[in-house]
């Protein structure tokens, strides 16, 4: 496979870093080449910083787009592993390739800052990457520990498929991908009527109590579910957050998808920061045989099958 | 020429009945095998069917088949409306060799099965009754033989808007000789006026003046304009028409040049430009007037306020070409057409008389159509949009809709069809001028439903043009004299307030204020919208009930000028296709003057609203029938004191026969109604047509005009017990036969002040008017009589029913009932 | 109270918002049912009212919360018959307020952070540790230049 450039984002890089550890150990074990570049910042935000002032927005997600294809501009993809720095770095991309007027002004700003517009670079998600150029049948091969018998709920997350002429993945109404990637792995996908619904998080500056009660609207939805998988940290921060928040919730543990892929391919619970998580996945962990709060995996045992 | 009446033979009757299901739509609420096997045991039935649809190919087949196999000399079809079917079924006849005139139909859809939907049992015995009156009509029926008469090779167009002047185009064209008349001095109508066209923004007088010319120099058109048509007589085909031309003042010398109009001292408002803009007392209402000729305005001219007295020679002496004729006189002419296109437009509706929104109080109210004056380069302000306080080009402009449309407290109920586009259509001139004018359209519903509409409602929304949903509730002006208009945003549901410089009413079409002047000319029906009436809404809907004149534009109903000219092309297309056949047949409805018993009296040539019995008071002979002007309504038969005019396929034996054969059983319970061919038994339709639910206990008897209704018919009725008598026609005035049905309304009086003197409850006979359009009333009629009914008891019936006969003459036909019943 | 329409505010929403086709709308409320706030209480946000307001000029959507409450999940944009984007109606609606100052306290916050740091998120000690454990490269780098810069663009 063909190398990527990674871009970390700020809420793995700096809130959890066991996803990007996860991240890079699924790369490394499906022969996929991260290249890493030093001097990004935030994608940024997608909602909050373009509401208040896109133009910001649009130059700081230009330059790290510049900072991707860095001194010869040849990278030929940016891997996020957020929903949010996808749809940034997307739209700002195609902001970029249609609209003369914003990519001179932007053009100038990076000049001054001794960088490059650079424009011919795809963005994608890691998700995607592994959905299009592995699929899920040609991940099944690569696994050397199935979820076997777990029952996992999905949350694409909006911007992972929407807004479909950007994103560019999936059916954007109706997603499957994850569902095909979490199968793959084994395990039973919950199927449940509010599957594309929003997190809620990106309102929880502006109206928490709105905000949870998105979030706890989907946790309820999915109660019989023995985790609940996403592709983006912001997803996973409110779905944790809304557990904490209010005890009356049933526990529902959140997995960022990579952290169960790597586990399938054979990570051992700890190296991957699977012990940061704040409502506790030991029960699902211990099923698929890995002891409690093990720094160093367990390996041979099987969790029992439910019933 | 006077004959013998043909009384019926007495022969073997062998009448076939065939009942119908149409499907389910009789079939839901009418046990049609039962009504069959009912109709079987009917005196002359020698077969009765039922089969699912008798106007099928089989079902005719089948009635052919019997006609042949049964030697069948009488057919009965119980099914759809005679109004509908009737021809089909006398084709079928004719095709088994069957005299058509020997089919008889008993209407058990549209005043059976639909209207007493959830009464089947009900239902059912009044189809049983109705085949049952029938095949006792049909033993009364004889055969007929319809005479052909010949079309006159030229036609009539009255108005001359675009929907005129291209039926009138496309007469000629095909080589008929075309008389345009026209009331203005000028014909181009609405569409002159208008500045653009929807959906495609063409300039309306562009497209149109051509169209003008070519009507004008056609060789085949002779164009009257100034005048107005004032009398119609004759029949399909043959029409003779007088039209009335005002003076115009100004012989065709005229070269349009001008130098009349620069020298005369009188001005009023021009109502081409809506009154916005000034004209001379001699004027062209607008330059490409067609025909290119001023006129002289009697009513402001000095010449004609002096009374003749020459006061003023100024255009006399600036005219080179000295077109100038003072002594010009008004003129009738007379016509003779064979076909007759009613084109006479519409009107707008004034919101001035209700102050709709301030309209007439604030000057920064217009209305639509003075919105077109003003943004069209030839109009008054020339293409500039000046509000009317300050002249100043308005920042703000708010258009309101559904003035006087879509509401039954000002103008009209219905939707006006081309306001929606004509808003869409302006706001888009405005903003291709002036792009930074803001404008706003307060709506209910925006229905752009026609080819290129929806494009043309976007692009307003590409250009910016606001929608509010909301019709405002008032309109208040400011010191500088803007106005601000408040409404409920139904879409936000709040009130809202705009402040606005000009406000532009989308003023709704309405029925010519005048349409009663040709209505009455040509015996229009009106449909319900008060625009005139077409035969069928889906299958005919250009023609008219009347032989020979069809309906083109707005006058039939509000259309966009598309669908006018559409509508035109049709007319005269079915106009062409009744003259190019050069003849047509009529139905052998003409009276039959029996010498013996006619006593000379002359009752009958009195009534007769067409003159077609020729009678002279100093011979007192047997009237003469001038067959080529009756018209067949009857009205002599019921005057004829000793019953001696006999109509064709209406004698008076058939319609006792179906008197008596409805009161065999139950009377008490039972209404009569006497129905005109052309208004109430039309209206009885629609009732069906339209499901509207009535009692069962009605049964209708046809006959071509309420002025064929003799009044011994319902004392006969009376006599043998019916509960009630609705005696109905078309509105006066609306007659189809001139006033036929003023001789209704006398005898009926004349028939309560009997009923009273005998001490008989005159209540029981009702007489109402009812148009083709009056469903809803006829059943409410009926409901009505039905809810009377039940007050009455059979003791009354009883003791009411022998006073009749104190009333009743003896009737030769009665006597004849009598024995064939016998026999 | 009747809400006023104002026809200039119409016109600076109209030029700021050149580019998107928002009066286009034909106000049918798919984006309405396809909202998840929406479905939540009808009172919280309706896209189809704020898409109005903005079209026929009331200034009052600024100020008022709905425009806050959009998640930008971009259901209604998959949904909308007439293609109209309400999510970047609603981005361009909101930094018209926010540099109208109308914008809510967090928001500003938000901007003020990242202005500050480059990122959303602190990088803690703490996560710097767990990094270091994970084998994770370090996560932070010099940003002052670029970020003086954008200050500067921001004032």
């Amino acid at each position: 496979m063909s190398a990527h450039v990674l871009y970390p984002g700020c809420l793995i890089s700096r809130r959890y870093p066991g996803f990007e550890a996860a991240a890079r150990f699924v790369a490394k074990k499906l022969g996929m080449e991260l290249v890493d570049r030093e001097g990004f910042t935030c994608c940024p935000d997608p909602v909050w910083l373009r509401s208040a002032r896109q133009d910001l927005w649009l130059r700081m997600a230009a330059r790290n787009l510049a900072v991707a294809a860095g001194q010869n501009g040849d990278a030929g993809s940016l891997v996020a592993l957020c929903n949010g720095c996808f749809e940034t770095l997307n739209t700002a991309l195609h902001l970029l390739k249609t609209d003369q007027k914003q990519r001179e002004q932007v053009a100038r700003f990076l000049e001054s800052q001794g960088q490059t517009l650079s424009t011919c670079l795809q963005v994608k998600h890691l998700v995607q990457v592994v959905y299009e150029t592995l699929g899920p049948e040609e991940l099944k091969k690569h696994l050397v520990r199935p979820l076997e018998g777990l029952t996992l709920a999905t949350h694409p997350g909006c911007h992972l498929t929407r807004p479909s002429d950007i994103a560019r993945f999936d059916d954007p109404l109706n997603p499957r991908a994850l569902d095909e990637l979490v199968e793959a792995l084994g395990a039973r996908v919950l199927d449940y009527p509010t599957k594309s619904q929003c997190c809620g998080l990106p309102v929880f500056v502006t109206d928490r109590e709105l905000s949870l009660s998105l979030a706890a609207e989907k946790i309820r939805a999915v109660a019989q579910a023995d985790g609940l998988v996403v592709t983006c940290p912001s997803c996973f921060q409110q779905f944790e957050t809304v557990q904490m928040l209010d005890r009356s919730l049933p526990r529902v543990p959140v997995f960022y998808y990579f952290e169960l892929l790597a586990l399938a391919l054979g990570a051992d619970p700890g190296e991957i920061g699977l012990d940061q998580h704040r409502i506790k996945a030991d029960a699902v962990l211990a099923r698929l045989g890995h002891a409690k709060s093990s720094a160093h995996g367990v390996s041979g045992a099987r969790g029992t099958k439910p019933n | 020429m006077a004959q013998k009446a043909q009384k019926p033979e007495k022969e073997d009757l062998r009448i076939g009945v065939y009942v119908c299901h149409c499907g389910l739509n009789i079939a839901g609420s009418v046990d049609c095998k039962r009504v069959a096997e009912y109709a079987a045991t009917l005196p002359g039935v020698v077969i009765a069917r039922d089969n699912r649809y008798t106007c099928s190919d089989p079902g005719q087949e089948l009635i052919k088949n019997d006609i042949k196999e049964f030697n069948l000399n009488r057919v009965v079809i119980a099914s759809c409306s005679p109004r509908l079917h009737e021809p089909t079924f006398r084709k079928t006849l004719e095709e088994a060799g069957l005299n058509p005139y020997l089919l008889e139909m008993a209407n058990i859809r549209e005043h059976c099965s639909w209207v007493h939907l959830h009464d089947r049992e009900g239902a059912t015995r009044k189809a049983m009754d109705l085949v049952k009156m029938a095949v006792a009509r049909a033993r009364y029926l004889q055969p007929q033989v319809e005479p052909t008469v010949p079309i006159k090779q030229a036609a009539l167009v009255i108005g001359g808007g675009v929907a005129g002047i291209q039926a009138a185009l496309d007469l000629a064209d095909t080589g008929y000789q075309v008389y345009l008349v026209e009331k203005e001095p000028s014909i181009g109508g609405r569409m002159a006026q208008i500045d653009k066209t929807f959906p495609t923004m063409d300039c309306s007088i562009c497209i149109l003046a051509p169209k003008m010319a070519e009507a004008g120099r056609h060789p085949n058109i002779t164009l009257y304009t100034n005048a107005r048509v004032k009398e119609v007589t004759g029949f399909i085909g043959n029409y003779t028409v007088t039209v009335h031309q005002k003076a115009r003042y100004v012989t065709a010398e005229c070269t349009a040049c001008g130098d009349c109009a620069k020298v005369c001292p009188q001005t009023a408002p021009n109502e081409f430009d809506v009154g916005l803009a000034t004209r001379k007392a001699i004027y062209i209402p607008f330059p490409q007037a067609v025909p290119a000729r001023y006129i002289i305005d009697p009513d402001l001219c000095l010449n004609f306020i002096h009374q003749g007295v020459m006061v003023c020679e100024e255009c006399t002496r600036a005219c080179e070409k000295k077109a100038i004729d003072f002594t010009d006189q008004d003129r009738d002419i007379v016509l003779e057409v064979g076909t007759i296109i009613v084109a006479t437009g519409m009107d707008v509706y004034n919101p001035y008389e209700n102050h709709d929104y301030g309209y007439g109080i604030f000057p920064n109210v217009i209305t639509s159509l003075e919105f077109e004056r003003l943004i069209n380069a030839a109009g008054p302000s020339g293409g500039h949009l000046l509000r009317p306080s300050d002249r100043k080009i308005p920042k703000t402009v708010a258009f309101i809709q559904c003035v006087g449309s879509r509401s039954e407290r000002n103008g009209a109920p219905y939707c006006s069809n081309v306001c929606c586009m004509n808003t869409v259509k302006d706001a888009l001139l405005i903003k291709e001028h002036w792009p930074e004018v803001d404008i706003y359209v307060f709506y209910q519903d925006i229905r752009a439903f026609g080819k290129g509409f929806e494009a043309l409602y976007k692009r307003s929304l590409e250009e910016g043009v606001v929608y509010i949903r909301g019709l405002p509730s008032r309109v208040e002006e400011t010191r500088n004299r803007n106005l601000v208009i408040y409404a409920e945003d139904t879409l936000l549901g709040e009130e809202v307030a705009l402040e606005a410089d000009l406000v532009v009413l989308s003023v709704g079409l309405i029925p010519r204020r005048d349409r009663d002047e040709v209505q009455k000319l040509v015996a229009l029906s009106l449909s319900e919208d008060g625009f005139y009436l077409e035969a069928h809404p889906k299958l005919r809907p250009v023609d008219t009930a009347i032989g020979g004149v069809f309906l083109a534009g707005a006058a039939e109903g509000p259309k966009d000028i598309k669908d006018s000219v559409t509508q035109a092309s049709a007319a005269a297309a079915r106009a062409g296709i009744l003259m190019a056949r050069g003849e047509v047949k009529v139905e052998a409805l003409t009276p039959v003057i029996d010498e013996d018993l006619c006593i000379g009296c002359g009752s009958c040539a009195r009534v007769c609203p067409y003159h077609a019995l020729a009678w002279s008071k100093e011979e007192r002979g047997v009237p003469r029938l001038i067959e080529a002007s009756c018209a067949g309504c009857g009205t002599c038969s019921a005057e004829c004191p000793t019953d001696a005019i006999t109509m064709r396929h209406f004698p008076d034996a058939s319609i006792y026969a179906q008197i008596q054969a409805l009161t065999e059983e139950n009377p008490e319970e039972k209404i009569l109604v006497f129905a005109c061919n052309w208004c109430s038994y039309a209206g009885a339709d629609l009732a069906g047509v339209s499901r509207i639910q009535y009692p069962a206990n009605a049964r209708l008897i046809r006959t071509m005009c309420s002025g064929r209704i003799d009044m011994d018919f319902v004392l006969y009725a009376l006599q043998r017990r019916i509960g009630m008598v609705l005696v109905s026609g078309c509105h006066l005035g609306d007659c189809h036969y001139i006033n036929a049905n003023e001789n209704t309304l006398r005898r009926v009086k004349n028939l309560w002040i009997k009923l009273e003197r005998q001490g008989i409850d005159k209540n029981r006979v009702q007489l109402a008017w009812f148009s083709a359009a009056e469903g809803a009333q006829f059943a409410a009629k009926i409901r009505e009589m039905a809810e009377y009914l039940k007050t009455l008891s059979r003791e009354q019936i009883e003791r009411e029913a022998e006073r009749v006969l104190k009333l009743r003459r003896r009737k030769p036909e009665e006597k004849l009932l009598s024995r064939a019943l016998q026999a | 109270m009747a809400v006023r329409i104002d026809p200039e505010f119409r016109r600076l929403v109209r030029e700021r918002l050149r580019d998107l086709d928002f009066n286009q709308c034909y106000q049918c409320g798919k984006c309405a049912a396809s909202c998840p706030v929406f479905h939540r209480s009808p009172e919280l946000l309706n896209p189809r009212k704020i898409i109005h307001m903005a079209a026929i000029g009331v200034r009052e959507v600024l100020t008022q919360p709905p425009l806050w409450r959009c998640t930008t999940c971009y259901e209604c944009v998959e949904q909308c018959p007439q293609t109209v984007n309400f999510v970047d109606l609603v981005v361009a609606l909101r930094n018209l307020a926010y540099e109208m100052g109308m914008a809510p306290r967090g928001v500003q916050e938000e901007v003020e952070t990242v202005l500050k740091q480059g990122f959303v998120y602190p990088l803690t000690g703490r996560i710097r540790q767990v990094r270091q454990r994970l084998g994770l490269p370090p996560a932070a780098s010099d940003l002052e230049g670029v970020l003086q810069t954008l200050r500067e663009v921001a004032s």
